[in-house]
């Protein structure tokens, strides 16, 4: 099975500018845990509820003063979407993370993949590697 | 298996009256996204990295002025200690919780129980079936 039958196609994009503030009111509207950060339709971060309690609340910064670029994560960790699922749980596994955003070949950002979906799609088997791997300290 | 095999006792509490800052940052020194909230030694709440989010970020408060009571999750819920293992697997897939407090029977705060420890105590079948469970929706 491929990522793109498994992944969440609409995403919704903060954009580097917007205040945390903002991306705040998406990712709580959206129900989302997750905000890939897009720039001129490239990927440029990935912004988490984590993100902004460690690099904004933490530290006391007012969420309409700073801005997704300063707390979101820069260095962004993705799929392709023509990948094997196979492949996916060894990403989940390897990586450490929940969420992986998923990109077509031109590198323009399609969906978004969670653990949530993997089981969904794969079953308590697939998905128990990957959650132990995440979980292992 | 018992809950209290598998829980960690070490566990940091908020108080409600705290800043949002003070336990944002309990939260984020102990690698931890959900901090449960204690009062005269009774749970009276749960805060969480999305708790924070929502009802703190999204609404501007700022993080020196907002209590931790005004964005806590005050719903809370729990397992008990000498619960089964099994038990917390249902519990856990049927409430949607990654995380759950565990009290005693006198209802004081003893432990945390995560996903984590639960895939490591159980295998990954019974996390995988629990998953599944929280990725339901709706």
């Amino acid at each position: 099975m491929r990522v793109s039958q498994m992944m969440t196609p609409s995403v919704c994009v903060a954009h580097p500018d917007q205040t945390v503030r903002e991306a705040a009111m998406l990712m709580a509207s959206h129900e989302v845990g997750a905000l890939p950060v897009g720039l001129e339709d490239r990927l440029v971060g990935i912004l988490t509820d984590r993100d902004i309690v460690a690099r904004a609340v933490a530290i006391g910064l007012s969420p309409d003063e700073c801005s997704v670029r300063d707390v979101m994560t820069p260095e962004v960790k993705f799929i392709f979407a023509d990948e094997d699922v196979d492949d996916v749980v060894r990403n989940f596994a390897t990586l450490q993370v929940r969420r992986l955003p998923v990109l077509d070949r031109d590198k323009r950002l399609v969906g978004i993949v969670s653990v949530a979906d993997l089981a969904m799609a794969a079953g308590p088997d697939a998905a128990g590697p990957a959650i132990e791997g995440v979980s292992r300290p | 298996m018992q809950v209290r095999e598998m829980m960690s006792r070490d566990v940091c509490v908020a108080h409600p009256d705290q800043a949002l800052i003070e336990a944002a940052r309990t939260m984020v020194e102990n690698d931890i996204g959900a901090l449960p909230v204690g009062q005269d030694d009774r749970l009276v709440g749960m805060l969480t990295d999305r708790d924070i989010v929502v009802r703190a970020v999204a609404e501007g408060r700022a993080p020196a002025d907002c209590r931790v009571r005004e964005a806590m999750t005050s719903e809370v819920k729990y397992v008990f200690e000498d619960e089964n293992a099994d038990d917390v697997v249902r519990n856990m897939a049927t409430l949607q919780l990654r995380r759950l407090p565990v009290v005693d029977r006198d209802k004081r705060l003893v432990g945390i129980v995560a996903m984590a420890d639960l895939a490591r105590a159980v295998g990954s079948q019974a996390a995988g079936e629990a998953i599944e469970g929280v990725s339901q929706p709706g």
